[in-house]
């Protein structure tokens, strides 16, 4: 009976060592920051950020041109946006001034956003890779992002200079290296701030944060040059 | 997280303020902005087109003459969440529209908003 007792007092704390080390091993891999341990946000949908023509109307003041910029800027004219030319609208304006919503397909790999201008996407590489080495500027760069918590981290480079930042005639050159952080706020707001950082046009790298909502909406049919019979009613307004 | 999302409204309040230029492919570049007019007349044409819709009306000016107006508008996806359907205007509508004229003083402007024969108006204004 003696001997039973004491085998059974032995299993019982062998038992609870056994679960005390499962409930330590537990707290350890969700402190590890292991990426398996809590998935990222949910962002898929269609969302559209409030139509922002003026990127200095948000950031209160123009951006820290450097005299060459400043130069561009004085003599810029709507008429030469590359909308006006059905060109894609690039990264950052799909977002904050893309006239229409967008959206999101996200899987493990990939952070996809489809735009409803011109039917243009991009695709952001969640999968751990780099940029490469050597890169041709493209329309919509080169884009990477990771996880911080709730928060995509998304790091472009490679960027075509012939997409402007706005409808106003902001520009950038092809060292264009733009950061953008996209945190969800609950499951129908998400916060974008984009950090635009070029040494050919800005003394320093400067910030904007818009609101993007989800839309109830799905992305619809879109071409610039199905029926396109205004551009020869386009007037310069600068010198 | 209540008090965040009321600031993220106010937020989208302010910028939509300073949404005062057309969002079109092709910004202000055409259009008088500052200086809206009305047009009424008797539709000949409307087209359910990318990237623009165009609704073409003959419009009597003071004198009688018939004037053809060629209005431009959003493109049919965003018409449609705006409460707009490929039929909403047909030929022999008598309309009024409201828009911005061409710079170039052409009888060509962008629709801002249109009243139909029974007085349903239509806007650009995205509805919920």
């Amino acid at each position: 009976m003696k001997i039973y007792l004491r085998a059974s007092v032995a299993c019982a704390a062998a038992g609870s060592l056994l679960i005390l080390a499962f409930l330590i091993g537990c707290g350890n891999h969700a402190a590890s920051g292991n990426p398996q341990a809590a998935a990222p946000p949910d962002f898929n949908g269609v969302w559209s950020a409030p139509f922002t023509p003026d990127i200095s109307k948000v950031l209160g003041h123009q951006p820290p041109f450097t005299p060459y910029a400043a130069a561009r800027f004085a003599k810029e004219d709507e008429i030469d946006d590359p909308l006006t030319k059905c060109l894609p609208i690039g990264p950052a304006r799909g977002i904050q001034a893309g006239i229409m919503p967008f959206q999101i397909v996200q899987t493990p790999a990939v952070f996809t956003i489809l735009f409803e201008n011109q039917r243009t996407f991009r695709i952001i590489h969640t999968d751990g890779r780099s940029h490469p080495k050597d890169i041709d500027p493209t329309w919509f760069g080169d884009s990477v992002g990771k996880w911080e918590g709730d928060t995509l981290v998304v790091d472009t480079v490679g960027l075509d200079d012939r997409t402007w930042l706005d409808t106003a005639g902001h520009e950038h050159s092809d060292q264009l290296h733009l950061v953008e952080r996209f945190q969800k706020v609950d499951n129908n707001n998400m916060k974008w701030t984009a950090t635009f950082e070029d040494p050919k046009f800005f003394t320093e790298p400067w910030s904007v944060t818009l609101p993007i909502a989800r839309q109830n909406t799905e992305i619809m049919s879109y071409s610039c040059e199905e029926n396109e019979k205004d551009r020869v009613h386009l007037r310069r307004s600068k010198k | 997280m209540k008090r965040y999302r009321r600031r993220l409204i106010i937020v989208a309040t302010v910028l939509l303020s300073f949404a005062t230029s057309v969002p079109a492919h092709h910004g202000n570049a055409a259009y008088d902005d500052k200086n809206p007019i009305t047009i009424k007349g008797t539709v000949t044409e409307f087209e359910w087109t990318n990237p623009h819709a165009q609704i073409y009306l003959d419009v009597k000016d003071d004198k009688d003459n018939v004037v053809h107006w060629s209005v431009e508008t959003y493109s049919p996806g965003k018409l449609v969440r705006a409460g707009w359907a490929k039929d909403s205007v047909k030929v022999g509508d008598h309309v009024s529209i409201n828009l911005i004229p061409a710079k170039n003083g052409s009888p060509v402007g962008f629709l801002h908003k249109l009243v139909l024969p029974n007085g349903k108006e239509l806007g650009l204004q995205e509805l919920d």
